[in-house]
């Protein structure tokens, strides 16, 4: 009685939900940034569903990689944009080039949504770092407040001045203890020297004398420095122990009310000299993205457009204060003229660089990560460029090999899947598979346990 | 057990089918989410597995065990890992032993310290790590401490020399009670009359503990050593939280190294190669000190 009850309700619950069109849409935010766009969207499309799953940072990536393992990816996904080239050269993200290519225009970030001249996502936040300097620490120090500094030399010059490390002062701060992040905070110096990572023809070029100034300079700034975590960076820069630093605008949603009283600016990053090079960062972001299962393509697509429209992302900016509208009509929003210390960040995107879109970008990072490791910790530089250049050939040399295998080889049989389970999983999703087993096994027990004990009762009374 | 023989023995075809039934539960269970994946594992480990695409699957023999000998990552992570279950087991029993016995002797607020000494276990360790990075960062409370003794202040998770033994330090702390607590239930259940008449034969306290304590709770001082060093050996989340395998790989453990090559490389068959190989190592060594620990008695 009780299960078919149970399995009456199950089945009737999985049939309403078929009834209209209901898309996945998989994301990393706080839901009251989405709940409401949903809502409108879904007021302006009647008979479309879309239901907004959370994904956490630090587990966010494994549960989309084995949810497509499965067979089971979301229709719509947010991806960070050093991810999405695995995923576009993996084949995995549905072409949108026709959809959108009309919005090229009015939005940044598009370098991380394309592959191959194709364009497979829509570039919906993004964010960058720049310059933040303590003003009290730059009078103490006998420096202009006013004038951060605008080269490598200045900011050498500006954190020697302002480090007195027996007081607890420090000059700039250096991030270390974070190996997988280290990418992130020393590229823009090799990007504003005009070095690169992977060249026009697609070799590895890492290792260049652009590099090798960018390391040298870092190494003599480092003297003055504090070498910790970002987020113990940012937190003596709050204290007003810390000169200067590269950091984001996370920092507002602390500072203003943490550390009323801190006096501090913020800047464009330094360019190598006054004559040469240019002012760089990190630019990165979120893309949205239809994976090849998508339900609903075209009303994805709309869905998508709709979430990255100005109105929708200004909001998470000015609350959650961590990325900015991919959409540049955004910018003209008043916000960012009342606050001019974010307003610099506008700017910075400008000459932001995101890194290269590339199938083995994972392995990459991890060499220039590895890289900048060794010299933070006394390695000599022509030593740690040349492993970079080795580690590299290998990581390469593993995926040709691996590619020609994969297409030499006749696609396997795939591991016998569980056929009963295969017959059921189609017409149900999986957790109620498995809550259904459960639930008749559970029911099964129990009425055996029932006439056992029952039988054992009346055997005694007898 | 014996009501179900009693009823079975009225109809003896029954009873396996029957018992199999009550089992059911679990054996489902067991099944789907421990037997299947360690199967799945285990072939996966001969594989080349393209988790991007579904069932593609490339079998590549034992290519990837070879490169394991090569890696000088997984070198380095099987080295701290030694380092860890070295310099964590022994202290975290020979501490746990020396509380219980403390505690075990004290008249009042047994319960306050007892439960004192346990908290730690039942906080999650992400908690527990979070904690602790402020307790080593550069203004945290340890270099206060070392301020006021007049030791130098330290970046204690990001010196290379340190890292390890700070997180080794903090392992001891959260864990050392839990196995208190199991070296206190071995401790009462010792018979009192062998320490009365061990009094009256003259024995010393030293004596006592020698030849009447320790054979006594032997088996559970097994049973604490067995395990520590098999959840020693899967060191994972206190390295997660705190320094990522960092600086420059001095706290990167083969737990950390297997999640690294199957959630951030997309390696799964070198992830279930290395753990299959982690396996292999723990399996052997509890055989090992199950029999050492054995032989003596």
């Amino acid at each position: 009685m009780r299960l078919a009850f149970v399995l009456a309700l199950l089945i009737s619950f999985a049939g309403t939900a078929r009834a209209e069109t209901e898309l996945i849409f998989w994301n990393f935010w706080d839901q009251k940034f989405i709940t409401p766009v949903i809502a409108s969207f879904e007021a302006d499309h009647p008979g479309v569903k879309i239901r907004s799953e959370q994904l956490n940072w630090g587990n966010g990536l494994d549960k989309i990689v084995v949810a497509l393992a499965n067979g089971r990816a979301p229709d719509i996904c947010e991806l960070g944009s050093t991810w999405t080239g695995k995923f576009m050269s993996e084949g995995v993200l549905l072409d949108l080039t026709d959809r959108v290519s009309d919005l090229r225009s009015q939005y940044l970030l598009w370098e991380p949504a394309m592959w191959e001249g194709r364009i497979y996502g829509m570039p919906w936040l993004v964010g960058t770092r720049v310059l933040f300097y303590n003003r009290s620490l730059f009078k103490a120090a006998g420096l202009n407040p006013d004038i951060p500094p605008r080269t490598w030399e200045e900011l050498i010059a500006a954190a020697k001045a302002i480090h007195q490390p027996d007081k607890g002062i420090y000059g700039f701060g250096v991030n270390a203890g974070e190996g997988h992040i280290l990418y992130k905070k020393f590229l823009p110096f090799v990007w504003g020297n005009g070095g690169s990572i992977i060249d026009d023809a697609g070799n590895f070029c890492f290792d260049s004398p652009a590099t090798r100034e960018a390391l040298e300079f870092y190494r003599r700034l480092m003297v003055f420095g504090l070498k910790e975590k970002q987020d113990i960076l940012d937190d003596a820069f709050k204290k007003g122990r810390l000169g200067l630093e590269i950091s984001g605008s996370w920092n507002f949603a602390k500072y203003p009310k943490e550390a009323p009283d801190l006096d501090f600016g913020t800047a464009l990053t330094p360019a190598p000299a006054a004559d040469r090079g240019s002012s760089s960062s990190f630019l990165g972001g979120e893309i949205l993205v239809l994976f090849k299962t998508c339900k609903d393509p075209q009303m994805a697509t709309e869905f998508v457009r709709y979430l990255t429209r100005a109105e929708y992302t200004l909001p998470i900016t000015k609350e959650a204060l961590v990325s900015f509208p991919a959409n540049k009509a955004a910018f003209q929003d008043d916000f960012f003229q009342k606050n001019p210390k974010l307003g610099v960040f506008v700017k910075q995107m400008e000459t932001g660089v995101h890194p290269p879109v590339h199938p083995l970008w994972i392995e990459l990072e991890s060499i220039i990560n590895d890289a900048v490791e060794k010299v933070l910790y006394g390695g000599s530089i022509d030593e740690v460029l040349g492993s970079a250049a080795t580690a590299y050939e290998r990581v390469r040399l593993q995926f040709e090999e691996r590619r020609q295998a994969a297409a030499s080889a006749v696609q396997p049989a795939s591991l016998p899947a569980s056929a009963p389970g295969a017959i059921l999983a189609g017409s149900l999703p999986g957790w109620m598979v498995v809550l259904l087993v459960l639930i008749a096994v559970g029911t099964l027990v129990n009425a055996i346990l029932l006439i056992f004990i029952y039988g054992e009762v009346k055997k005694n009374a007898a | 057990m014996r009501a179900a023989g009693h009823s079975g023995s009225s109809q003896p075809a029954r009873k396996p089918l029957f018992a199999l039934l009550l089992l059911l539960p679990w054996i489902l269970t067991f099944l789907v989410f421990w037997l299947y994946p360690l199967a799945f594992s285990f072939l996966l480990s001969f594989c080349d597995y393209d988790v991007f695409h579904e069932g593609a699957f490339r079998w590549t023999g034992l290519d990837n065990f070879t490169r394991l000998f090569g890696d000088s990552r997984f070198h380095q992570a099987f080295g701290n890992t030694l380092f860890f279950v070295l310099g964590t087991t022994p202290v975290t029993t020979v501490l746990a032993l020396a509380l219980a016995l403390l505690i075990e002797r004290m008249r009042a607020f047994q319960t306050l310290f007892r439960s004192a000494f346990f908290l730690p276990s039942i906080i999650s360790i992400v908690v527990i790590a979070t904690i602790f990075k402020s307790f080593y960062a550069p203004d945290g409370v340890l270099n206060e401490i070392c301020a006021f003794v007049g030791i130098a202040p330290h970046a204690w998770l990001i010196e290379t020399a340190w890292a390890m033994p700070a997180i080794m330090a903090m392992d001891i702390w959260s864990s050392v009670g839990y196995y208190m607590v199991l070296f206190l239930a071995a401790l009462k259940s010792v018979p009192a009359q062998l320490y009365e008449a061990a009094e009256v034969d003259g024995a010393g306290e030293w004596a006592q503990f020698r030849h009447i304590t320790l054979p006594q709770i032997r088996g559970m001082a097994l049973f604490i050593i067995v395990i520590n060093t098999i959840r020693s050996w899967q060191v994972f989340p206190e390295i997660f939280t705190l320094t990522r395998g960092g600086p420059l790989g001095t706290t990167d453990t083969l737990v950390h190294r297997v999640y690294e090559a199957a959630f951030r490389y997309h390696e799964m068959g070198y992830a279930s190669a290395m753990a299959w190989v982690l396996f292999a190592v723990i399996m052997g060594l509890s055989l090992i000190q199950m029999r050492i620990l054995r032989e003596k008695s």
